[in-house]
Parts: structure tokens; sequence; C-alpha cells
């Protein structure tokens, strides 16, 4: 199955990157298969 | 579910999405888990920086009932950043493209709510009051709008 979601695995990188876009963060926590 | 092509879009043009895993990430999953207090899978939350909550999705969702969980979460995001004139058309696009779901009410009452806050023009709330006695008469969010008649 195709995975169209560009996940980062590093929260503390994405939170810097979502200030500095002005953008929020999805979490996704999440047991499936990867 | 994310595999979705139109889910894929709206995520990755709107949020910055983190994935932790339960087992893979166990050491993140709990950190990050004790933060926001999630306790179970699948969670997802959408969060603005540093690390406020703005919504949360807690369980399966089918694939409309998920997006439009993830629309009305984008909205709410606007909305609590006080940015209510983007806040107003977002709860508008969740009724247009999720009708039929849970979200499609609530987002139709913070309609109504943004553009009041955006205009401070009370005739906004008397509007949203008459759009639940056309639609979405039986929901709790028609409750919470009904003192607006």
């Amino acid at each position: 199955m195709a995975e169209t979601i560009h996940w980062s695995h590093d929260f503390d990188s994405a939170m810097k990157r979502a200030g500095a876009e002005g953008k929020a963060i999805l979490v996704d926590f999440s047991a499936a298969p990867m | 579910m994310y595999s979705d092509p139109q889910i894929g879009e709206f995520v990755n043009s709107r949020f910055i999405p983190v994935r932790v895993h339960a087992k893979d990430d166990a050491a993140e999953f709990h950190r990050l888990g004790g933060m926001f207090d999630a306790q179970w899978t699948p969670t997802t939350l959408i969060v603005d920086p540093p690390s406020t909550e703005r919504h949360r999705i807690e369980g399966f969702l089918p694939k409309d009932d998920f997006a439009s969980q993830l629309a009305l979460g984008f909205a709410k995001a606007a909305f609590a950043r006080g940015a209510f004139k983007e806040a107003e058309p977002a709860f508008e696009a969740v009724i247009q493209h999720y009708p039929d779901t849970d979200a499609a009410p609530e987002a139709q009452y913070w309609s109504g709510v943004s553009r009041y806050k955006a205009t401070g023009d009370a005739q906004a709330l008397g509007h949203t009051y008459q759009r639940f006695q056309d639609r979405y008469s039986d929901s709790t969010w028609a409750k919470k709008a009904s003192v607006w008649g």
C-alpha cells in the first residue's frame, strides 16, 4: 500500500519546523505495521 | 487510512506530520504519550508549537469520518490562534465536504462563532441558530446554538 504522508519520526525537529512554517503538528500514535 | 491520496494531500499541505510507533519507537512513544496523555492507539493529535493540543482523534474511524476530523482539527487550530477569518471557511469546508459526519454540526456551530468573533456582529449567531433549524437539528450542537434563537 502506497504511503503518501511525509512522516517525520523526530518530534522535536518537527516542532521547530512547525513553528518556523506557522503550521500545526499532526502526531500519529500508531501500533499498525510500518 | 493515510494511504488515501486526498487525506495524504490534506495532511502534507496543512500539517507537519509525525508518527510515533508504539513498538518501533517505544521510548519516544512513552515520552510523548506521557506528554500528551496518549494511552491508546490509534490516537491522532493536532498540536500547535510548542505543545498545545488543539484536537484529538482516538480510535479507528472510517475514511470520511477520519478526514472530517482532520479538517475540523485544522479549523479548530486556526480558531484557537485567533485567526477567525481563516477559521470560518475552514469550518465551512468541513460541512461542504463531509456533510454526513459527526464533525459537520460541530463545524457549523464553530463557523458561526468564528464569524461573530471576526466581525462582532451578533447576527452571525442568530444566522447559525437558523441553520440548525434546517440541518443537524437533532445534534448536541443544535442544543448549544439554541440560546441564539
